[in-house]
């Protein structure tokens, strides 16, 4: 037949012609980063080799397009020094969007195109971990805690001092000190491994880390209060959330004063009992040093270990040995 | 089902053919239909919503069936594809003329998710791909095609998280794994995962069969000598591809050999999480693709969407393309280029159809038409000073014989489907025009061959007609029949008239 010839003529033509077809798919893509450069405001990104990853004016570019109101761009400063960032600030404040727009910027980076910032200088990044919302696995059978702690185990067995990691609200699928504890230990390891972390908290009690982990800053996205209304900023500024919006969002809401000033109290004696244990007190002069708000009393409940362990203690049926023993080691425990 | 003698020999015929593909759906010619029996008919009257009935019996039962015409074949086929499903089409091969008993039969195409070319098939701005791995924990070996562009990849990934993260990151729509793996791994809940037997992984005779793909006297060339695991996965599917499309394969050329190491790696959950191009509920809106994809042909939109799946850490390969991107936004020269590019379109998967000979009319029109729009590109390309896409430029090339050829062959709006004819132009081949100018002037050719006739026979009641049976032919009545000339071929006798035709 005349048409399955004219096949053999053009498939004995098909290495060049399929060679063709793939620089043209490239140039096809590259003219499209281009387009897409000048129109949606991206700018080149600079690789260097000293470990470092510095955003200034970085935009998430999914949000940005769907946002009616301007979006608020914001600067990110990670190098051998800072590795991780812990974040805090009211719901709804942007901690997410700030995070995956890292994410984003550091992969569009690492496809070669141009990334919604007004400059970008970064080190070759070997993983991206996300560990940010989450929903049952309901087909594998595993709930949304399940799901969670399973990645966070993927990222702590993985994560090096090239990665980037992002970590939203760890430890919110269990109980307040089960999650609190680990979301600690988690962010302690990250710092061990020196990866670049991005790590959002609820936790207060978290934003004392820097005081024993020297890689480690607190940021915070802030809020204000605005024709009675609570407005978000979405800007990104240094030292822990300074304020806490549960009262002033209660007290919009229409909870009657008197409650409001009670809940005043509780919080201040809250606070001054509720400071955890293992905290280094030292904190006068630190460049952030934990602001006075503390939303829950975490550890306020919480019995010493030392004298949960001396309650469980037999001590009619200790040696001497043993008890010495165990002195040893309730001093460890202090 | 081993003793058939029970069966009629349609029948007969249909069970040595079905038992060989038992677990997919068989699709078989009857004349303007494809039918489809016993559990399969059942099976596809349910997914594609058409009637179950019967067709006599066979062995003392009846037979279920249902059943589609021919030319809607495609639509049906998309529907099942897209469920999932393969098909077997089962063609009539024997001359139902010549033929006694049924018409031969065989197979001469297995449409699976993974191996479709069709265009009607296929969702254009996404990769169709097939998977195949085998190994264990300590080392798997994993094999990609893209059937629809010739894309052949391999690698060898140690532990089941980084399996399931490259499944999950290129997510194919069939996976094949060997029969002799437990049952219930993780990678088996894959949709589309396929058991294959063991042999079908063979290392050496996957090694032997991939060298005479390719050509080639070994691996070595693809950097994939040492891997022996990829190589019995990528041998897995190339056999598979070789069963399902029943034709050569020229548009599979080379193996490509994936690092890992050379990627920046995601898992499966931090890709989700990033709503990179599905998003978290599923759908394509408020993705990262879907805001900076404005590529101007399909393939450009695949290889983005492979790029943004697929991070890099070579910075050779990145300041190449920032260096590429700086040089096309000065004096916005992809201004110039982008609807030059719409032109091109989507001659990945074009070629690929013409590889596998199933390539349509529409797809020698639309690849003329961009081989036409080349030299223009060429020119534009040429001031692009920036050293990836000189390279990119110098690849491109042109082809002016190949154009001219399509070009004198094609007509300019070719019909969809070759059957519906019409398809080469006038002027491309001499023997071709004759029989169009016949065809269009049949009338007139066969009062004229009427009138030749009686005048040469002198017999005044000769016809000449025509039947879908035997064609042309001349018919004369029976008294009469005697008398005509020694050249004519007695074709058929009806009641008072004989029926002849005439030696070409």
């Amino acid at each position: 037949m005349l048409y399955d010839a004219l096949l053999e003529t053009l498939i004995s033509h098909l290495a060049p012609l399929q060679d063709t077809a793939a620089a043209l798919s490239e140039l096809d893509v590259l003219s499209n980063m281009a387009e897409r450069a000048l129109t949606l405001d991206l700018n080149c990104p600079t690789f260097v080799d000293e470990p470092c990853m510095q955003i200034s004016q970085g935009r998430h570019p999914v949000v940005e397009q769907v946002l009616t109101s301007p979006f608020v761009a914001n600067d990110l400063a990670l190098d051998d020094s800072t590795r991780m960032l812990i974040i805090t600030g009211p719901n709804m404040g942007g901690k997410s969007t700030y995070m995956r727009q890292t994410a984003l910027i550091v992969l569009l980076a690492h496809i070669g195109s141009y990334v919604p910032a007004a400059s970008c200088t970064l080190s070759l990044v070997d993983r991206i971990f996300t560990r940010i919302g989450s929903s049952d696995d309901l087909a594998g059978g595993r709930s949304t805690f399940m799901v969670e702690m399973s990645e966070t185990a993927n990222i702590l067995h993985n994560a090096t001092d090239r990665s980037l990691v992002l970590m939203d609200e760890v430890g919110r699928g269990t109980s307040t000190f089960d999650g609190l504890s680990l979301a600690w230990a988690a962010a302690e390891r990250l710092a061990q491994l020196r990866a670049y972390t991005l790590f959002a908290t609820h936790y207060f009690e978290l934003t004392v880390l820097p005081e024993s982990e020297p890689l480690v800053a607190n940021v915070h996205l802030n809020a204000t209060e605005h024709n009675e209304r609570i407005v978000f900023l979405h800007h990104v500024l240094p030292g822990p959330a300074s304020q806490s919006y549960g009262l002033a969002v209660a007290q919009l809401a229409g909870v009657p004063t008197p409650v409001i000033q009670r809940a005043r109290e509780h919080l201040g004696r809250l606070e001054t009992s509720s400071l955890p244990h293992d905290v280094p007190k030292a904190a006068t002069n630190s460049r952030s040093a934990p602001a006075v708000p503390h939303q829950s009393d975490l550890f306020a409940s919480l019995p010493h270990p030392a004298i949960e362990k001396i309650g469980k203690l037999d001590v009619d049926n200790m040696t001497p040995r043993q008890a010495i023993e165990m002195l040893y080691e309730l001093k460890t425990l202090l | 089902m081993s003793d058939l003698s029970a069966h009629t020999p349609m029948m007969q015929q249909y069970w040595k053919l079905k038992n060989q593909h038992p677990d997919q759906l068989m699709f078989y010619r009857m004349g303007d239909f494809y039918e489809i029996f016993y559990e399969d008919a059942k099976k596809a009257a349910k997914l594609l919503d058409i009637t179950l009935t019967a067709r006599g019996q066979s062995a003392g039962q009846s037979i279920p069936m249902c059943g589609i015409p021919f030319h809607s074949l495609e639509g049906y086929l998309a529907k099942l594809v897209k469920l999932g499903e393969s098909v077997v089409i089962c063609e009539q091969i024997g001359d139902p003329a010549t033929s006694k008993g049924p018409v031969e039969r065989q197979v001469v195409r297995i449409i699976t998710p993974g191996t479709v070319s069709d265009e009607a098939l296929l969702d254009e701005r996404r990769d169709n791909l097939i998977a195949a791995v085998l190994g264990d924990e300590r080392l798997f070996g994993l094999a990609v095609l893209d059937i629809t562009s010739g894309n052949f990849t391999v690698q060898e990934l140690k532990g089941w998280e980084n399996l399931l993260a490259e499944l999950e990151r290129t997510n194919p729509v069939e996976l094949l794994i060997p029969d002799d793996w437990p049952q219930g791994l993780p990678a088996e809940k894959r949709r589309g995962s396929r058991r294959r037997a063991p042999w079908d992984f063979d290392r050496d005779s996957a090694r032997k069969s991939l060298c005479q793909q390719f050509a080639t006297q070994d691996l070595k060339g693809f950097g994939c000598d040492k891997l022996t695991l990829a190589i019995g996965a990528a041998g897995c599917l190339l056999t598979y591809a070789k069963e399902t499309q029943r034709t050569a394969l020229p548009h599979l050329r080379s193996l490509k050999h994936e690092r890992l190491d050379d990627t920046v790696i995601l898992d499966g959950a931090s890709r989700r999480n990033l709503e990179l191009d599905v998003n978290l509920a599923g759908g394509r809106d408020n993705t990262l693709q879907s805001v900076i994809d404005r590529c101007q042909t399909a393939m450009g939109s695949r290889l983005l969407t492979r790029w943004l799946n697929r991070p890099l850490r070579d910075l050779k390969v990145l300041q190449a393309r920032q260096g590429s991107i700086r040089c096309l936004l000065d004096n916005y020269r992809f201004e110039r280029l982008q609807p030059q590019l719409k032109d091109i379109g989507d001659i990945e998967r074009i070629l690929a159809r013409i590889g596998l000979r199933n390539a349509r009319p529409r797809d020698l029109a639309r690849l003329r038409d961009a081989l036409g729009a080349l030299p223009e590109l060429q020119n534009a390309m040429a001031e692009l000073e920036a050293p990836h896409l000189a390279r990119l430029a110098a690849i491109a090339g042109t082809y002016p014989e190949l154009a001219d050829l399509l070009d004198k062959a094609i007509i300019d709006n070719p019909p969809a489907v070759i059957r519906d004819g019409g398809v080469l132009k006038a002027g491309y081949d001499a023997e071709l025009d004759e029989l169009l100018s016949i065809s269009e002037n049949a009338g007139q050719f066969l009062i004229d061959l009427e009138a030749r006739e009686k005048a040469r026979t002198g017999l005044a009641n000769l016809k000449v007609g025509y039947n879908r049976v035997h064609g042309y032919f001349i018919e004369l009545p029976s008294k009469q029949a005697e008398q005509a000339p020694a050249d004519y071929i007695r074709r058929q006798t009806l009641k008072g008239a004989e029926r002849f035709i005439t030696p070409s």
